[in-house]
């Protein structure tokens, strides 16, 4: 048998690896941003590009795209190769991956802030960007196949399977869920309505937590853990029941984030026992890479690398088991809309992503460059700070989450909130907010002090881009033994292994959203229901760019406290013109959705321009330039005609008359604000959404109006 | 310098801090402090405090003398230093916490009483110090202690093949100086993997989930106990209604638009004010000059000015024209207490007036009867001089 000679390609791995560095910063500062607004919310400065709504998704695209992303691709270009003994079958397919993956951040970084969103949670990216998305992963997807199929090793090791799984499920979820119609260059809405667009979203978003930032990293804890623990893996078999059990339950659990919305009953307890039946083998998981490092203990108590995996397994461990407690109804009703979700996914990211990243970072770096890590204990000093970090996050937030809930839910004997004023439920944890900025900072810094480490490994070091190595070549038959375990033959065989996977996650996908869509019992209709005039729409629009949904939900659950609070339950027939959803998924305000007619128009007014003068104390970011920002009337043809397209029953031929509704509509708000001394510009956004939010609910509101008359 | 020494110090200084924290909160909401299970947790807390001093100063006293114990500290102190910060900074934490937990609760008035919940909380936090201290104890002492005997390792050693006799049931793995028997023949760039069996109590924990997916889908879906959310929220209101009740039952809180009267209390009248400058000077402004809402000193009424007028706009909210319904927040009292401040700003005369709206009301052509009668003289000359003083204080407030 002739041996190959042959290089791994290092250079990709390491401008991935700087990439991770770069954005895990940029991330994360981002990050810190956001979190020191809530505390002190004059920091937006004013300005629209750097409000909360439109920077949180910044941080979330940005850390989990950008840093998590990344460092994906690092761990992948390193470790598949050597794990199949080949190049990359493409060096031009590795550089277009990198690349491409670098100008779509730097676009998610420029329009996001400039409030181009489609407002779907981690999804927020516009079409085209969505569509550059789409191609770059099918081209690492290629490029990791074929380097597959040309290997120069006979199985595929564990790593590889998840690998294959991340990259077919991902590529599915991401084009599923992002079928929208574009109306212009930068704007589309979405192909699903209300209940259904809410199910897919997150089924979707559910998933890109359990295939973006679980599933790959799993891999690379296959590879890494045991490369630098020096041990071997503790269980095939155990890596084989979890792998396949983890991607078939995975799927199903998105309900979890629907519990108590308006999601049919059926659909929300499908989520809630998959996400129990996921315990077992996200721990499987844990295990294996927990056990793998027996007899290598001692070490852990030195090498810092060591250290880092142990508390990210740890964390990984802690937050698959909190998030199937988080799908119990009970349970999710104290966290669902509060900080509890945000502590639980920090827990996660902070610690499993972010620390397995580092630990990956702190040996990859040192044996690419040839050289010892330039200082150990400033390596462990980032390990303590690190974990520091994640403690001063989460618990303060668990705090905010139990308080505020508590607060929420109090009623006085003679049936009244004990905190009717949600703000006030604000205030009592904004300490908390600040401990967690706190927590972040510090995080932060231990990453910096990484950044700092590596540079000056890297500064001392000598890298070597092709790295030679030797292997002979796959013979062409290939008979198994008898004794192998069955799932040896499914290893050898990459496109059946895809293929397998693609069934696997397909199934429970289809058995939630199929009926959801087909059977109308799931989401009866409402008559008082009509669609949103041409002016709302265009409020729709602002709010939706100013991605008020970040903080505002529009779903009230059918919980004594919050229709007290609110008014009545939200109705799954209520939504069926929302093109698309805004339920939102955290109340750092109040819900919106029956705000209609609460306030008048001219507390909006006020409101919008400086929010402190209508609610003192308020956190809300100032909104004066909506006053002054025109509406882009010529648009409301497409989207009327857009709204037809996608269901929504327009009457024939009332794109025409469409502008003659809105200047009427803007007309009577200028007049209502005038008795009240406001002079408004009648074509400017501030208009515009105030006639969105004083619709908002009122359709079923009124419907309560007639009935109590008869 | 010794650093055990510094330790025992720090750590008696951060286990005051909840107690730092306990007296403000105990500040703030003093009156029930003092009842039988606060005593009694207090007692533990001192009597706790009290043994961890003393363990400490024991440490102190024994660790300032032999060198036996300066060697062996050179190799532990980098540890200690650990473990001293985490710990300071979970202390701190829940000393912070504690605070935070016990203005919140004291503000809310609930049936825990804040401050039993805070010296739970405190001795617990004291209990963990003084294991910890204990614990530093026992460790100090281990250190002067002569070496082993062979006798005590062979004990020891037994006493470890125990432990690994236990977690081979838990975990049904091969033991690492074994696993070369369970090595699977392959590599993948050096990584070997082992064929360990699956540990028993983790299939067993997967077993369970899916019994109880399937026992929660029949509960839910097929027999009939199962409630859906709807029906849940239905008796959710139901126990609310028949608690409401039975607590109205007992209460006197049951004013409404036919038996409301003005009050012309001082203390119900400020009670009144603070409800409205907490609730609608944003729309009527401090002294009632009105801004997105009406002026509520002139004699201009939209909805009638009377006392029951007033009470019942307050109460329902005028929706159309974005008054709220106060009626879900504020309770009857307290909507009387308010509804009388307004009436008494009649005839004052705010900074910045907004123009009149609706009509002239004059108590004796409104249709209303009885109750308002009663009062019909106050609206034009309302009652204490606290009234004439109020347009001028807020005035300035908003100066």
């Amino acid at each position: 048998m002739k041996i190959e000679k042959f290089y791994y390609d290092n250079q990709i791995v390491k401008l991935f690896a700087y990439a991770t560095m770069l954005w895990g910063v940029v991330g994360m500062l981002v990050g810190l941003y956001a979190a020191l607004q809530l505390v002190f919310p004059w920091l937006s400065g004013g300005i629209p590009y750097t409000t909360f709504g439109r920077i949180r998704p910044l941080h979330t695209n940005a850390v989990i795209f950008a840093f998590v992303g990344n460092g994906i691709f690092t761990g992948v270009y390193y470790s598949l190769q050597r794990l199949l003994k080949s190049r990359m079958w493409s060096d031009k397919l590795s550089k277009i991956n990198f690349w491409g993956w670098q100008l779509i951040i730097v676009a998610a970084a420029i329009t996001l802030p400039l409030g181009f969103t489609s407002s779907k949670e981690y999804a927020e990216l516009e079409w085209p960007i969505d569509i550059a998305i789409a191609i770059i992963w099918v081209i690492f997807g290629l490029n990791m196949m074929m380097t597959i199929i040309k290997r120069r090793e006979r199985h595929l090791y564990v790593a590889i399977w998840f690998y294959i799984g991340t990259f077919v499920t991902v590529a599915v979820l991401h084009i599923v869920n992002s079928f929208e119609l574009p109306i212009s260059f930068m704007k589309s809405y979405s192909w699903y309505a209300g209940v259904q667009d809410a199910l897919v979203q997150w089924w979707y978003g559910h998933n890109a937590v359990a295939f973006f930032l679980t599933t790959p990293y799993l891999g690379l804890m296959y590879y890494f853990v045991p490369k630098a623990a020096n041990r071997p893996v503790y269980s095939y078999r155990l890596s084989i029941i979890h792998f396949w059990a983890l991607i078939f339950l995975y799927i199903w659990a998105g309900p979890h984030h629907l519990l108590y919305t308006s999601l049919p009953d059926w659909a929300q307890n499908l989520g809630t026992v998959f996400s129990i039946m996921l315990i077992a083998p996200s721990w499987g998981g844990m295990l294996n890479g927990l056990l793998t490092l027996r007899g290598a203990w001692d070490r852990v108590r030195e090498d810092p690398v060591l250290k880092f995996f142990v508390v990210a397994i740890t964390a990984y461990g802690m937050s698959t088991f909190e998030g199937p407690m988080l799908s119990i109804k009970s349970i999710n009703a104290i966290s669902h809309f509060t900080d509890w979700t945000i502590a639980h996914v920090h827990i996660g990211g902070l610690g499993w992503n972010g620390f397995l990243t580092f630990g990956m970072l702190y040996w990859l770096i040192p044996k690419m460059w040839n050289i010892k890590l330039y200082s150990r204990s400033l390596a462990n000093a980032h390990f303590w700070i690190g974990t520091l970090g994640i403690l001063f996050y989460a618990l303060p937030l668990y705090w905010a989450a139990f308080t505020q809930w508590a607060m929420w839910q109090e009623f006085t004997k003679d049936g009244f909130l004990a905190y009717p004023n949600f703000l006030e439920t604000v205030i009592q944890i904004l300490p908390m907010y600040a401990m967690r900025a706190l927590g972040g900072l510090l995080y932060l810094t231990g990453t910096l002090m990484m950044v700092y480490n590596l540079g000056a490994t890297i500064k001392r070091g000598s890298f070597v881009k092709n790295e030679g190595a030797e292997a002979p070549a796959l013979e062409k038959v290939y008979k198994g033994h008898e004794t192998d375990h069955w799932h040896r033959k499914l290893e050898r065989r990459p496109m059946q292994l895809l293929v397998a996977s693609l069934v696997v996650i397909l199934i429970g996908g289809i058995v939630e959203m199929v009926p959801t869509f087909l059977v109308d019992s799931n989401v009866p209709t409402i008559a008082a229901v009509k669609p949103y005039t041409p002016l709302e729409l265009h409020g729709r629009d602002v709010y939706i760019s100013e991605g008020c949904n970040n903080c505002h939900t529009q779903m009230i659950r059918p919980f004594r406290h919050e229709t007290e609070r609110y008014g009545e339950y939200s109705k799954s027939g209520e939504f069926v013109y929302d093109h698309p959803h805004l339920w939102g998924s955290k109340r750092t305000g109040p819900d919106l959705h029956r705000v209609g007619g609460k306030y008048p128009d001219s507390w909006h007014y006020n409101h919008m321009i400086e929010p402190e003068r209508m609610s003192p104390g308020s956190i809300m970011p100032v909104y004066s330039w909506m006053a002054t920002t025109p509406i882009d009337t010529s648009m409301t043809r497409a989207k009327i005609n857009a709204m037809r397209t996608l269901g929504v029953p327009y009457a024939e031929g009332y794109e025409h008359e469409a502008n003659a509704d809105v200047v009427a509509q803007q007309n009577e708000i200028v007049e209502s604000l005038a008795v009240d001394n406001i002079t408004a510009e009648p074509n400017s956004e501030l208009v515009a959404i105030i006639a969105y939010l004083q619709r908002l609910g009122t359709d079923i509101k009124m419907a309560d109006q007639t009935s109590e008359n008869q | 310098m010794n650093k055990a020494k510094i330790i025992a110090t720090i750590i008696l200084s951060t286990g005051a801090l909840p107690l730092l924290a306990q007296a403000t909160g105990a500040a703030t909401s003093s009156s029930s402090f003092m009842n039988g299970p606060n005593i009694m947790l207090g007692l533990v807390a001192i009597a706790q405090l009290i043994a961890i001093v003393s363990v400490a100063g024991y440490i102190r006293k024994i660790s300032g003398r032999t060198d036996q114990f300066i060697k062996m500290r050179k190799i532990k102190d980098a540890q200690n230093v650990k473990h001293l910060i985490l710990l300071a900074v979970f202390t701190g934490f829940s000393g912070m916490a504690v605070a935070q937990d016990a203005t919140a609760a004291a503000a809310s008035g609930s049936s825990m009483d804040p401050n039993t919940l805070m010296l739970l909380v405190l001795n617990f936090v004291l209990l963990l110090v003084f294991a910890y201290v204990v614990r530093l104890l026992f460790k100090t002492v281990s250190w002067l202690m002569p070496p082993k005997t062979a006798e005590e390792i062979a004990v020891e050693a037994a006493a470890e093949e125990k432990q690994t006799t236990f977690s081979k049931v838990f975990t049904d793995a091969v033991p690492v100086e074994r696993e070369d028997e369970i090595m699977l023949d392959h590599e993948y760039d050096g990584i070997r993997e082992l064929d360990n069996n699956l540990p028993p109590w983790w299939v067993w924990m997967f077993y369970a989930t899916i019994i109880y997916a399937f026992v929660y889908l029949i509960y839910y879906h097929v027999l009939p106990y199962g409630q859906s959310q709807e029906e849940e929220y239905i008796s959710e209101l139901k126990q609310a209604d028949m608690e409401k009740e039975a607590y109205l039952a007992t209460a006197k809180n049951l004013i409404d638009e036919n038996s409301v009267v003005y009050l012309e209390d001082a203390a119900d009248l400020a009670a009144g004010k603070t409800i409205y400058l907490a609730n609608c000077q944003a729309c009527h402004q401090a002294d009632g000059g009105g801004g997105v809402g009406p002026n509520l000193t002139d004699e201009y009424w939209i909805h009638g000015g009377g006392m029951s007028d007033i009470f019942k706009t307050v109460k329902y909210g005028v929706p159309t024209k974005g008054m709220i319904a106060w009626e879900s927040q504020l309770n009857p009292t307290q909507m009387a207490q308010v509804s009388s401040f307004i009436h008494s700003l009649s005839g004052t005369v705010p900074a910045s007036p907004k123009e009149p709206q609706g009509e002239v009301w004059r108590p004796e052509n409104s249709d209303e009867i009885a109750p308002d009668s009663l009062i019909k003289e106050e609206p034009i000359t309302p009652a204490p001089e606290v009234e004439k003083e109020e347009p001028d204080k807020a005035t300035a407030a908003v100066k």
